[in-house]
């Protein structure tokens, strides 16, 4: 299998072994055209992606039906960095340390957007320390 | 009066009292309560429970900014000595190189309730207050508890179903408190 990369699109090309053909060096050719999950899609790209595999129906390349996963894919990397909800991006080490042993996806699922979007920009925003107490940090020594 | 460790997926009756301890473990990272303050929250914003909030938390949790400020400025422990007359005189350092992080307790409500989330702040009426000055000095003498926690419980009795802190001394107070139906719920690492 070869693979092309246009932009995010990836097109495989499978040379297999044809039937009969086997020993004499022929080999039947395959093109597939992944379609990638509504979110990481743009709309100029999808439409690309459906122009190119009608293309290659009506070229007579059949292309299979393939299930779309990750329909809801909440997190999205982009050169380290962690789109936590829209607006809000966060170094990957920083993530884990803020979001690590939360279940984002779960409280997305749960909270309006603009709810989540809150949440999740606050929480851990001050970084801390191991030692830090946070009731005892909090007393007021004149007042409490 | 019920006492219950907090678990992860455990109910929460709203609405509920914030103490400052929780307002201030789910804004700062990296400390054992972290992961289940953040947690904590986001089980209470998804359940769309009322949360209530008081100035005596509030107040108190920026004393624990500045004093983390503090602690970092001049590379302390955290449970170093932080006394006001210490404050008063790195007040100006705290702010200049910290300052945002100050406002970070207000940030946090105001989105809150900018995004829809039930954020009251209590005593509501003069009725309520008057109640809370009435409770607070019993459950001093009662419960043998500073005056802001005698506060947080009176605010709490008077307006909440929970009543959500970090503060161990509050499973003593549960255990004496006659049962009512105010939960104390201790958040735990």
């Amino acid at each position: 299998m070869s693979t092309i990369t246009l932009g995010r699109r990836r097109i495989g090309v499978s040379l297999e072994p044809y039937g009969s053909d086997v020993g004499q060096g022929a080999a039947r050719a395959s093109i597939g055209v992944r379609p990638e999950s509504e979110e990481r899609l743009s709309d100029l790209s999808r439409r690309f992606t459906d122009a190119l595999r009608g293309s290659l129906e009506r070229s007579g390349f059949p292309q299979p039906e393939v299930e779309v996963i990750e329909q809801r894919e909440p997190l999205r990397r982009t050169w380290g960095a962690v789109v936590v909800a829209p607006g809000i991006l966060v170094r990957a080490d920083e993530f884990e340390e803020r979001y690590g042993g939360i279940d984002l996806q779960g409280l997305r699922a749960r909270m309006a957007p603009a709810v989540f979007k809150a949440f999740v920009r606050h929480i851990g925003s001050i970084p801390g320390r191991p030692d830090l107490d946070v009731d005892e940090i909090s007393a007021i020594p004149e007042v409490r | 009066m019920r006492y219950t460790a907090w678990a992860a997926g455990a109910a929460i009756d709203s609405p509920v009292y914030l103490d400052a301890n929780v307002l201030v473990g789910a804004t700062v990272s990296r400390h054992a309560l972290y992961t289940n303050a953040a947690r904590l929250i986001g089980e209470l914003l998804a359940n769309q429970a009322r949360i209530l909030v008081s100035l005596l938390a509030v107040q108190e949790a920026l004393w624990a900014l500045a004093k983390l400020s503090y602690c970092e400025l001049y590379r302390q422990p955290s449970k170093a000595h932080f006394s006001q007359s210490l404050y008063n005189r790195c007040r100006e350092q705290i702010f200049q190189k910290y300052g945002p992080r100050m406002q970070a307790i207000g940030l946090m409500l105001r989105d809150w309730s900018d995004a829809g989330v039930a954020v009251e702040v209590v005593p509501k009426t003069d009725a309520d207050f008057l109640s809370v000055c009435d409770l607070t000095p019993r459950y001093m003498r009662d419960y043998k508890l500073t005056t802001a926690d005698a506060a947080h419980l009176a605010l709490a009795e008077t307006h909440a179903a929970s009543f959500v802190t970090a503060d161990s001394h509050f499973r003593d107070v549960a255990r004496q408190a006659p049962p009512d139906t105010l939960a104390v719920v201790h958040l735990v690492p």
